[in-house]
């Protein structure tokens, strides 16, 4: 999909209108007239999410097959299940703002499509699941759950599910964290290893600092953005920093601390370069999972193209 | 039928007893560990999310069963499925395999429910309780698994090039099949007790029964009934399942004593 | 879905299938793992007909219908005949 925003020439008052009842905080069904450049924008951003929660399948699910105990392992799999569902769930919402999901997933297999950050992360140990699932999807709870609020309703609906269920995997996360901080020595020193390396990434994952720019402005008066990426990822650290310490272990950064007056915490500058070459598909697991995805799908190619014919022989009253 | 809880009094019987449980454990634990495997990849994404479903109820079916055992043994669930050497388990062959393909993995869930539905029968009816009553819950969800796989099945062998290919996949998967009604001699001191009202080779009957229709609905020939691949129920296992037993165990062995 | 038997139906969800039959495997998943179901209903999306969005104003009133409410008669009651005892009406409910 281009990377620009489209400009076309909207009618004005359609727009006015438009604009009217989004302020309004009225949402927009699928089908309804939008501006080209509204749903332009909904769109990448619901296609991302979608892309994320597919390929945020991957990092988990490595440890499926080596999960420590049959409860761990069925519900880490109930896990991974959701997060494809939530893939399954966007990508129809993306499709009612005008593309299919074949094209998108054949975009994202390709290497062409973006998703988020924290996904291009290797998950090296048991504890990284720990930390997937209380700060990773802790972080995009922060995002997610801001975004119910959003004016397009058929995305503020799927992301009520969404957001319950990741509801369910913070605390599932929590159950795994508690039983390694609270372990042995060699579980807790995991677990810290898991957390300093993920430190970064789960900074990077609400993105640089808004620049105040007439697209933000406009994202945020239609909505389609709800909080701006400092204030989320304030939100997440207001949380989430507690926990850290309320389990005796460090946070990664030196540096973070909380200032009572400005009621923010301040906190070590991340590398933005990293963030930006990691977002152009030049993570450290970026490459090796993209080609993962490849070879299923190539190997899947006839098992939709048999899909396909039924589908049509079906439509044609050929099969019974 | 003499009373099964009398018989289970002989330890001979009894230790037969929990062998045979052990072998619907793991059947269980095995194929669940191998359903879950194609979590993230299934062919669509709405097949990955029922196939993950399937994996995870195997799974706490073969949780269920080793509870009981546990509980007779007096030891615990996890050190059960994961700390035992390789030839201590008793799942077949068919349960090990790699998932070669949606095409093998479907046509191995169509053989293994039809025969997992009639062995649950077969515990059901044995009245020996508390086999008996798990046997008839975890019916309710088999019956899923059937279904989700004869309806895979269908649609897969109807394409034009699918019914070679799913074909292929029965030709592999059929000589395991057959070796899930390996008999041991556990076999016969349960049915000399009375503890099941059948045997293993009646069972294979009802499967037969069952899975050909199915097959031959499709456009498949039946493989012949010869050739078993036995050697599961005593422990004999085929190259693929030592890899998977090192995935299954290696975070639990890194630290037995831990919880997890 | 049906959540429980005499439920009616509501609307879960959608999927992708490549015929009705599937359709249902693939909904009963997707769409009920956690919520409670005792029925399935599936229909192609191109078969559902639907009024415009424009068209949400024909549904709104432009006059006053308290009169088709039981509620505001119980209300009338209350201001004419304030010795009224509350309603045998709302005992029922």
């Amino acid at each position: 999909m281009p990377e620009t925003t489209p400009v076309v020439a909207e009618d004005p008052e359609a727009l006015a209108d438009f604009t009217a009842r989004v302020r309004a905080g009225e949402q927009i069904e699928a089908g309804e007239w939008m501006p080209e450049e509204y749903r332009f924008e909904a769109l990448r951003l619901i296609n991302m999410h979608a892309n994320s929660e597919i390929m945020g399948a991957l990092p988990e699910r490595e440890w499926i097959p080596r999960a420590p105990s049959l409860a761990r392992k069925m519900a880490l799999t109930a896990k991974v299940q959701d997060e494809v569902g939530h893939g399954m769930l966007l990508y129809r919402v993306a499709e009612t703002l005008g593309r299919s999901r074949d094209e998108m997933i054949a975009e994202l297999v390709a290497g062409r499509a973006r998703f988020h950050n924290v996904f291009h992360y290797p998950a090296e140990t048991w504890a990284d699941v720990a930390i997937i699932q209380v700060f990773v999807d802790g972080a995009a709870m922060q995002t997610q759950g801001a975004l119910r609020s959003c004016s397009y309703a058929p995305y503020s609906r799927v992301l009520k599910r969404i957001c319950y269920e990741e509801d369910f995997h913070i605390q599932l996360g929590l159950d795994v964290w508690r039983a390694l901080a609270e372990g042995t020595p060699r579980q807790r020193a995991m677990l810290q290893d898991a957390l300093c390396r993920w430190w970064t990434p789960i900074m990077h994952f609400f993105g640089m600092p808004d620049r105040v720019s007439p697209h933000t402005e406009k994202m945020l008066a239609w909505r389609i953005k709800v909080k701006s990426n400092e204030e989320l990822r304030q939100q997440f650290l207001r949380k989430f920093v507690p926990i850290i310490l309320e389990y005796g272990l460090d946070v990664p950064d030196p540096n973070l601390r909380w200032v009572e007056d400005e009621q923010r915490y301040v906190y070590t500058e991340p590398d933005w370069e990293e963030l930006r070459r990691v977002g152009r598909n030049g993570g450290p697991k970026s490459a090796e999972r993209l080609a993962l995805r490849q070879r299923f799908h190539a190997q899947h190619a006839w098992v939709r193209e048999a899909m396909s014919r039924w589908r049509a022989a079906r439509a044609d009253g050929a099969v019974a | 039928m003499p009373d099964a809880r009398a018989a289970i009094a002989d330890p001979a019987v009894r230790a037969a007893y929990r062998e045979w449980l052990l072998r619907i454990a793991d059947d269980e634990l095995v194929i669940g560990h191998r359903h879950s495997e194609w979590t993230g990849f299934g062919p669509d994404i709405e097949s990955d999310v029922a196939m993950s479903s399937i994996a995870q109820e195997e799974l706490g079916h073969g949780r269920a069963w080793y509870e009981q055992i546990a509980a007779d043994d007096g030891g615990d669930v996890d050190r059960l499925a994961f700390g035992r050497a390789p030839r201590e388990y008793r799942h077949a062959a068919l349960l090990e395999q790699e998932n070669d393909g949606w095409e093998y993995s479907i046509v191995r869930l169509v053989l293994y429910e039809a025969f997992e539905v009639a062995r649950l029968r077969l515990v059901a009816a044995s009245g020996h309780e508390p086999a008996a009553g798990l046997a008839q819950t975890l019916s309710r969800e088999e019956r899923y698994h059937g279904l989700f796989a004869d309806t895979w099945l269908t649609r897969l062998a109807g394409a034009p090039d699918g019914l070679e290919r799913v074909q292929a996949a029965l030709d592999r998967a059929w000589p395991d099949a057959l070796g899930l009604f390996e008999s041991t001699a556990a076999d016969d001191v349960l049915r000399r007790a009375g503890v099941l009202p059948s045997s293993p080779g009646a069972l294979r009957e009802t499967w037969v029964d069952t899975v050909r229709p199915v097959l031959e609905q499709c456009g498949l020939a039946v493989p012949p009934s010869a050739g078993a691949r036995e050697g599961g129920r005593r422990g004999v296992h085929t190259a693929a399942f030592e890899p998977l037993l090192v995935q299954l165990t290696e975070v639990w062995k890194s630290d037995p004593e831990a919880r997890w | 879905m049906q959540g429980r038997h005499r439920d009616a139906h509501v609307h879960a969800g959608d999927v992708h299938a490549p015929d009705a039959e599937m359709a249902l495997v693939l909904a009963k998943e997707n769409y009920t793992r956690r919520d409670p179901c005792v029925n399935l209903w599936v229909v192609r999306a191109d078969q559902i007909h639907a009024t415009t969005r424009p068209a949400a104003e024909m549904f709104v009133p432009a006059t006053d219908k308290s009169y088709r409410f039981g509620g505001s008669y119980r209300q009338q009651r209350r201001v004419l005949q304030s010795s009224y005892k509350a309603s045998y009406r709302d005992e029922d409910q």
